[in-house]
């Protein structure tokens, strides 16, 4: 009967042990994968640079220049010659810059350039120089300068752009206009 | 009655001792996940990681170096010394899906073992034989290419997985 019961015990401790221990033959596991969209940069909601209307040195032959200069904080610094009049509101050049909030940014204004020519009546042409740029409420550099700074928190920086208007007496009347080519990147 | 207590007892003992002689399970720890990195989307394009982990960019799809690094999956593999065992990667084809995206042309290396594997496709799986030398893992590097489609897709962090096995041969 003891012999018996051993017999079965041992039976079952041999099939036991027959299927404890198989050899896993594969393993495996997930690998995260991960990636991040951050928006991309547009420039937006642009204004002009402008001297506004002025009138003219009364004497042909000679130059005088409108400073739409840009002062602290990023805010309009304007001086005139004394051969001129200002006789309409100037203001700096602005544009919008959104993007990832935080994110440092590189602005390229007039391809490093600080001369630029408008255009006017009968093909002359005006030249803005001492051209310059502003980021928020940043320090203003020359726009020989690349400008660097940050997105705001709230996704959006504002640039100020401004320049000094070189006015002829003998230049035509008229409007003049043009554009400044702006270039934004992430660093 | 005594020699049946003494069968009994060896055959307990191998049970609580086990054999050295057992083979060792294959294992499979993670190194490092894939990481396609931050990137700026303006329209389709791609993101691709080597398994050198060097990315390369086409479309409307940039880098944004002030975000997440890309980094090629890094896995260990482990086994007895010498084990041929073969590696699949999502199956055993060379697609992943990443949120609505696909991860397609899956590639693999890897080293550390008796004949190292080149970069290469991940379809089909790859055969390797384990190093004869105790505790030698198969360093397992994986890339990818993810295709991000065109129009707007709203910025933020996106992840999923990729299965990867080691089956012994």
């Amino acid at each position: 009967m003891i012999m018996k019961r051993l017999s079965a015990l041992l039976a079952a401790t041999l099939l036991s042990s027959c299927t404890a221990s198989p050899t896993l033959a594969a393993a495996g596991i997930g690998i995260p994968t991960s990636i991040t969209l951050v928006p991309g940069l547009t420039i937006g909601s642009t204004t002009p640079l402008a001297a506004g209307t002025i009138s003219k040195p009364s004497n042909t032959g000679i130059t005088d220049y409108l400073t739409v200069g840009i002062g602290a904080g990023c805010s309009a610094n304007v001086t005139a010659g004394s051969s001129l009049s200002i006789l309409g509101t100037p203001s700096l050049g602005s544009a919008v810059i959104t993007g990832t909030p935080g994110a440092a940014i590189t602005v390229t204004t007039n391809s490093n350039q600080t001369t630029r020519n408008i255009a006017g009546p009968s093909s002359t042409a005006m030249e803005i120089g001492n051209l310059e740029h502003c980021l928020d409420s940043g320090t203003p550099i020359s726009a020989g300068n690349n400008l660097t700074g940050a997105i705001g928190a709230g996704g959006s920086s504002t640039l100020k752009i401004g320049g000094r208007f070189a006015v002829s007496g003998s230049a035509p009347d008229g409007t003049y206009s043009g554009f400044i080519m702006v270039l934004v990147e992430y660093e | 009655m005594k020699r049946f207590s003494s069968i009994a007892a060896a055959v307990m003992a191998s049970i609580l001792w086990p054999s050295p002689a057992f083979a060792a399970e294959p294992d499979v720890t993670l190194g490092q996940p894939l990481s396609f990195g931050s990137v700026v989307h303006s329209g389709a394009g791609t993101v691709a990681i080597g398994t050198d982990g060097t990315a390369a960019y086409t479309g409307g799809v940039e880098a944004f170096r002030q975000g997440a690094v890309p980094r090629e999956a890094r896995v260990a593999v482990t086994g007895d010394p010498g084990q041929a065992l073969t590696i699949t990667i999502a199956g055993g084809g060379s697609t992943a899906a990443l949120g609505s995206w696909t991860i397609d042309q899956l590639v693999i290396a890897v080293d550390s073992v008796q004949s190292p594997v080149p970069e290469r496709s991940a379809a089909g799986g790859i055969p390797i034989t384990l190093s004869t030398i105790p505790g030698t893992p198969a360093e397992v590097r994986i890339g990818g290419r993810l295709a991000l489609p065109a129009g707007q897709l709203d910025p933020g962090a996106t992840s999923g997985s990729i299965l990867i096995e080691a089956t012994y041969e």
